[in-house]
């Protein structure tokens, strides 16, 4: 039994292995939240673990792929805040005195598409300088972040844009979809259908492998005449139109363009790629491993706040976490391959 | 009596610096070293030729501490000697000067002689006797370079320089060259020739490897001869009587492994280059028929590479280059949907993704034929890889498994999957044995005659002359980036010729 137990071990790929290990770990951390925190494991807060991070899943599947081709994205919460105020600043109206107020008058999905348009635009400039100019994605994705809440800053004019909305503007944001007696969120819909085509697109199409090429080995790939450069470039345009998505959906849902948001979403999406298992070296990771851990920051986060912590010591409390999950899966990994 | 005995044994032990004995290094399937045994006498230049994959590097390798032999030992100054790495073996006074530079381009000539070697005090370097003594050895070596003046506005040749006055100054006894020349010019090497001989003076001991055969008879003392990893002759130099003496030697009496003519005389042209040249290639010319093996042999650094490089597209250059009639302004992309597919050199960082399965590195030269519309198809996939681990015998017990995980051979294997997936009509393979076991070469042998039987033509780009000769219909000789001639095959080649034209000789 143990043996053919062992045999079964083996015969996992490695990224199966990190993926059914990692969940390992968010069972444990489950399992230690309901016994340290009153309540913790009641239907509505395990609904709750979902909702309240649901953008954090959509960012990491992008940073999923970028960081598998070994590249980082630096933008995104740039892009987060850009796509938030221009969303509303299109949507208000054009009757107002107070230029805070003016918008363009558009109706919320024509405004949705052409922010998302506007968002694409930084995500051409990532990738233009990348893929073309061989920048280090670190270094113009910093840039581009700026230069997208820049933008986010000087039409909010340093604030928020959240008068003169229409009652529309909020639909997205605040609908529930219901399932028998349980509600839920469309934000948390539209998260698992782009989960799933992610999933697929990584795991069953010809782009999803051009990704593993790339980051396993850029120069045999080069080599074996796939487009790398092209294909870098195309990662971090959709990366731009996830988080333009995330920060359309977060404007909708807080009735609000601020030019604040998403300020460190970058780094909480690198983060929970890593708890999935992606490695920084590239050519390794999944899609998956991006929502397994984005559930662990979730619990932790929500386990912090049950135990009446002062927010304070969220930060603690998720950087030791986070630290000791990593280290483990990589120590794990190595023990394997040895 | 006895005592006048003993101080005649201290001097003849002394006159041996380095005494190598019964050293063996084996790899998994090939022992690069086997059972070599020679002196190097003191203070002298003693030279190391062979073919490329006599033994020399590995030798070095040994001496050096960069690889731990598997059996024998070396005695230095008649005591034990062992390396773990090469900072150890500068310390017991060996110093390596290696083929490629080791010199940090961002520091300054005087941070590049101390580095390693410096001496701190609260975390500051401090300037010390030593640091006065490398600079003066720098001076002495060539004063025109400036010790506060950054490496990277050297030249090769300078940079070697500093290298050189790095070895000698660190009171090295033995100084190992190996193949110093490469890259420099014929000014450059008459100055390093007058290092050497100064070197020889100040009672240093220089092991000089190059495959330029005139350089060893300007300087050497002794020659060591090596052949399949073996210790052939070593001799006074006064005593070998030409560069022809010393290539049979190098070669000897090895029975090539008979060469089989194709079946179908090749006629029609499929691959056609004009006056082609680049920053290393010299107005190349040549052609390659349907159904034709050819090759290209020369030393390292003579432009091999460079050629395959031009043809895939991934090296700029001036000339025509005309495939299947057609004019070729290839990239790599566009040169494998033509039908033209490269083996490159290094397999693990040029051609393989080590970290994916055997069932991911096969199809990737062309992904639209186990795919519909965007969409992987498994099934096509798997049967695709069934069929070529079958085919090129690739041993393993699942296609599932990590390409890392694979012996070299099993490897090289998967490379060539990856290229006759492609079905391209012409392979350029560039050195498609290195490093890969006897049994495993044969195979590889096979499967390239095979190819050839199917009407397709075949690239080899080599360094080891057995496999051009064995294997090649036609042969062309490369020298410092110049195609110097082109040999038929009839079976009955002058191998010595070879090494004549390819290390220079007229």
């Amino acid at each position: 039994m143990g043996k053919q137990k062992k045999k079964l071990l083996v015969a996992l790929s490695d990224e199966l292995f990190i993926i059914l290990f990692m969940t390992g770990v968010l069972l444990v951390l489950f399992g230690i939240a309901c016994i340290a925190v009153p309540n913790f494991a009641c239907k509505s807060n395990i609904l709750a673990l979902l909702t309240n991070n649901w953008y954090l899943v959509l960012l990491g599947i992008g940073t999923t792929f970028i960081v598998k081709t070994g590249n980082m994205d630096m933008s995104l919460g740039g892009i987060v805040a850009m796509a938030g105020v221009l969303v509303a600043f299109f949507c208000q109206g054009t009757d107002a005195t107070r230029t805070l107020d003016i918008g363009l008058g558009l109706s919320f999905f024509p405004a949705a598409l052409l922010a998302i348009l506007c968002c694409m635009v930084i995500g051409l400039i990532n990738a233009f300088f990348i893929a073309r100019l061989k920048v280090a994605s670190l270094i113009i994705t910093l840039g581009t972040g700026f230069l997208a809440r820049g933008i986010a800053q000087i039409i909010a004019r340093g604030a928020q844009r959240s008068t003169n909305l229409d009652d529309s503007f909020g639909l997205v944001g605040k609908m529930y979809v219901q399932f028998g007696n349980t509600s839920i969120k469309l934000s948390v819909i539209i998260m698992l259908v782009i989960l799933i085509i992610f999933y697929i697109i990584e795991k069953k199409t010809v782009f999803g492998r051009t990704t593993y090429y790339v980051g396993a080995n850029a120069k045999a790939a080069k080599l074996s005449g796939i487009k790398a450069d092209r294909h870098l470039g195309t990662l971090f345009l959709i990366n731009s139109v996830l988080a333009a998505i995330v920060g359309i959906v977060l404007a909708s849902e807080f009735l609000a363009g601020y030019s604040t948001r998403g300020k460190g979403f970058e780094f909480d999406a690198l983060c929970v790629t890593l708890l999935g298992g992606t490695s920084v070296a590239g050519g390794f990771g999944s899609v998956l491993g991006a929502f397994i851990g984005t559930m662990t920051f979730s619990i932790v986060t929500n386990a912090a706040g049950g135990m009446l912590l002062s927010p304070d010591w969220t930060f603690i409390l998720k950087g030791v976490v986070t630290f000791l999950a990593i280290v483990a899966q990589r120590y794990a990994l190595d023990k394997r391959k040895a | 009596m006895l005592l006048f005995f003993d101080v005649e044994w201290g001097e003849i032990m002394s006159e041996n610096i380095l005494e190598i004995r019964n050293l063996t290094k084996e790899y998994p399937g090939v022992i690069a070293l086997n059972d070599v045994s020679f002196d190097i006498r003191k203070n002298t230049v003693h030279c190391l030729v062979g073919e490329n994959g006599a033994g020399k590097s590995t030798l070095i390798k040994v001496i050096t501490g960069a690889i731990q032999r598997t059996k024998g030992e070396i005695l230095l100054n008649g005591k034990e000697y062992h390396a773990a790495n090469s900072n150890e073996a500068r310390v017991k006074g060996v110093s390596t000067l290696f083929q490629e530079l080791n010199v940090v381009d961002q520091l300054t000539v005087e941070e590049n002689l101390t580095l390693g070697v410096e001496e701190t005090k609260f975390g500051f370097i401090k300037n010390t006797e030593k640091n006065a003594q490398v600079i003066k050895t720098l001076k002495s070596l060539d004063p025109s370079i400036d010790p506060k003046q950054s490496v990277s506005s050297l030249c090769v040749a300078k940079k070697q320089i500093v290298e050189i006055a790095k070895a000698v100054s660190s009171n090295a006894d033995v100084i190992i060259m190996d193949e110093p020349t490469a890259s420099l010019s014929e000014t450059e090497i008459q100055k390093l020739f007058g290092i050497v001989k100064d070197l020889r003076k100040n009672n240093v001991t220089v092991i000089y490897i190059s495959h330029r055969l005139d350089e060893i008879f300007e300087l050497a003392d002794d020659v060591t001869v090596m052949r399949d990893g073996r210790h052939i002759e070593t001799k006074p130099i006064t005593e070998v009587k030409d560069r022809v003496e010393l290539i049979r030697m190098m070669i000897g009496k090895t029975i090539y492994e008979a060469y089989i003519p194709p079946e179908v005389k090749p006629e029609e042209n499929i691959l056609q280059v004009e006056n082609v040249s680049n920053k290393k290639l010299k107005n190349i010319s040549f052609n390659v028929k349907k159904g034709e093996i050819v090759g290209f042999y020369g030393l390292i650094g003579a432009g091999k590479t460079e050629i395959a490089r031009a043809i895939y597209g991934e090296d700029p250059f001036h000339g025509t280059i005309t495939f299947e009639g057609k004019p070729f302004h290839p990239t790599p992309h566009k040169a494998i949907k033509a039908g033209v597919a490269l083996v490159p050199e290094e397999r693990r960082t040029q051609g393989l993704f080590t970290m994916l399965t055997i069932r991911s590195n096969v199809p990737v030269m062309s992904m639209n034929k186990v795919a519909t519309m965007g969409f992987l198809n498994i099934a096509q996939e798997k049967a695709a890889t069934k069929k070529y681990i079958d085919a090129l015998n690739i041993v393993t017990h699942s296609m599932e498994k990590e390409v890392a995980k694979l012996s070299g051979g099993n490897q090289q294997k998967i490379v060539f999957a990856k290229s006759l997936f492609s079905d391209a009509d012409l392979l350029m393979l560039d050195e498609p044995t290195r490093g890969i076991d006897v049994g495993a070469k044969s195979e590889i042998y096979t499967i390239i005659r095979n190819l050839r039987k199917e009407g397709k033509s075949v690239m080899i780009f080599s360094s080891e002359l057995t496999e051009i000769v064995n294997m090649c219909d036609r042969i062309y000789l490369l020298y410092d980036g110049e195609l110097c001639t082109c040999i038929e095959n009839g079976g009955d080649i002058d191998t010595q010729q070879i090494i004549h034209i390819v290390t220079g000789g007229e």
